[in-house]
Order: C-alpha cells, then sequence, then structure tokens
C-alpha cells in the first residue's frame, strides 16, 4: 500500500477518534460503560507527528477535502467512489493495485482507497 | 439491539481460542494480522495504529480481566468484532490491575450505526457476573456462543 494512502487512512481516522472526544454526548456514553477517555491531547500530539509524515500539498488538500465534505477520502468499490457514487475511469483491477497509487476522484476529488 | 442481531457479530473465524502474543502491543498485531489475512480490512499496520492510539486515551480494560479495544477506522467495511482468550492473561493496564483474560476487539466503519448499541450490549452483558465469569471459563467458539445465547435470552 502506498504509504502516503496509509497515512492519510490513519490521519482520518485519528480526525473522526478526535470528533468525537469532543461530542459530549458519545463521551458520556463511553464514561458509563466504563471506559477511561483522559488523554485528548496525546492523540492531538499524534496527529502532529503524523502530519509530518505526509507532504503539504497532500494535507492542505486533505484539509480542503475534509473542510468541504466531512471526509477527505473515499473508499472505491467496483469503480466507484463511495465518496460522490461517480464511476472511475480506470482499468485498476485489485484492490492491491489501486492502493499503490495516490489517487484523487477527478469528481469530488476525495483520495480514494480500494476496498 | 435484539439478541440475533447482536449474536450475528461474532463469527467463528474471528475467534482466537488462545493468543500467541503475551502483551497488549503484539495482541494487537496479532488481531490485526488475523483481519487482515480473513480480508476484513485491507491493511493490518493502519488497525494497528488506531488501537494503540485508542490506548492512549485510556485503558480499554475495564476490570475483571476483561478488555474491549474499539474503534472506528476506515479500514473497515463493516463492523467486525474479535473474540480473544489468554489463560495466564495480559497486562492491560487495567484499572484493577488484573491481568486480562479475555479481550473483545471492536472495529466499525465511520458510518456504522451498531456500533455503539453493540458495545452498549457487550458492556450490558458483561456487568452480570455469572455471564462474565462463564465467559472467562469458555474455551472454544462453540461454548462462547452458547453463554451469551442463554444469558441474553434470559433477559
Amino acid at each position: 500500500m502506498n504509504d502516503i494512502l496509509q497515512n492519510l487512512v490513519i490521519l482520518q481516522d485519528l480526525d473522526e477518534m478526535i470528533s468525537e472526544l469532543n461530542n459530549a454526548e458519545i463521551i458520556t456514553q463511553q464514561e458509563e460503560m466504563g471506559f477511561e477517555i483522559n488523554g485528548l491531547e496525546k492523540l492531538t500530539e499524534a496527529r502532529e507527528e503524523l502530519i509530518k509524515k505526509i507532504p503539504p500539498e497532500v494535507f492542505n488538500h486533505y484539509n480542503r477535502v475534509r473542510t468541504r465534505y466531512g471526509r477527505a477520502i473515499a473508499p472505491v468499490r467496483e469503480n466507484i467512489c463511495l465518496g460522490c457514487f461517480i464511476k472511475i475511469p480506470t482499468q485498476i483491477s485489485s484492490r492491491e493495485m489501486g492502493n499503490q497509487v495516490l489517487r484523487n476522484c477527478e469528481n469530488c476529488g476525495r483520495y480514494l482507497y480500494w476496498v | 439491539m435484539i439478541l440475533q442481531q447482536f449474536l450475528t457479530f461474532f463469527d467463528s473465524d474471528l475467534f482466537i481460542e488462545d493468543f500467541t502474543s503475551h502483551t497488549k502491543k503484539d495482541v494487537f498485531k496479532e488481531i490485526a494480522n488475523l483481519l487482515e489475512t480473513t480480508k476484513k480490512i485491507f491493511k493490518a499496520e493502519i488497525i494497528i495504529d488506531l488501537l494503540e492510539k485508542r490506548e492512549q486515551l485510556g485503558t480499554t480494560a475495564i476490570g475483571k480481566g476483561i478488555a474491549i479495544p474499539h474503534c472506528r477506522s476506515m479500514a473497515a467495511e463493516k463492523l467486525t468484532v474479535i473474540v480473544g482468550l489468554k489463560q495466564e492473561g495480559i497486562d492491560f493496564d487495567a484499572p484493577d490491575q488484573l491481568p486480562v483474560k479475555i479481550v473483545f476487539v471492536i472495529i466499525a466503519p465511520p458510518q456504522d450505526v451498531n456500533y455503539l448499541p453493540f458495545l452498549g450490549k457487550l458492556v450490558e452483558l458483561l456487568r452480570d457476573e455469572l455471564a462474565r465469569k462463564r465467559l472467562l471459563r469458555v474455551k472454544s467458539f462453540k461454548g462462547f456462543k452458547k453463554v451469551i445465547t442463554e444469558f441474553l435470552t434470559n433477559e
């Protein structure tokens, strides 16, 4: 798998986790279930470290698309971008082939990964 | 969440009767590798990284020998649950300091609506002392599913 793509998926997951930590209802639910939630600053630090592994132009695009759509990365199934449901004009026939290179959806701009 | 739906999330292919790993870090690797091998996720390293980051928020061990590492990830196509056992226990930094003998790992894609209801139902089950004690003694997927079915049927 392309290293930048892998780091982008982790970044998106991490951003979702941080976003949940800012949702009081979710925090209350988790605490009521018995889980400790007290290390937000560690996640923020981990995010900063992760960003250093992503080229600035890619990170800037990630931020722009995330601001616009909520998520900057979308899965592809049967050559359909599951972010905007547009067919990807490509000959990619396997997950391995699709995830070797960093690609954007030509329609919505989301980074794509093949599932 | 009703019993039948709850049970559908447990899969014999994702039941580890005895972790070969002895540490939390290695358990996460073992779980993620199983998920990649069974094609439940597309890259083990993503899940390892995420589970470790989730632990930084606070341990997912809830005491009495049980841990429930859980997170949402785009690496998963649907809600996926792995159950693993370790008779001698694993140090999970549990609040009661007891070693963890049964691990439930829950991974869900960002949009999955069953994630929190499933987690809630599982915690509810594990709060029952008798259910918990019986689950801590199971050795196989068949025995595990029998205990869960019996307890939730009698609710």
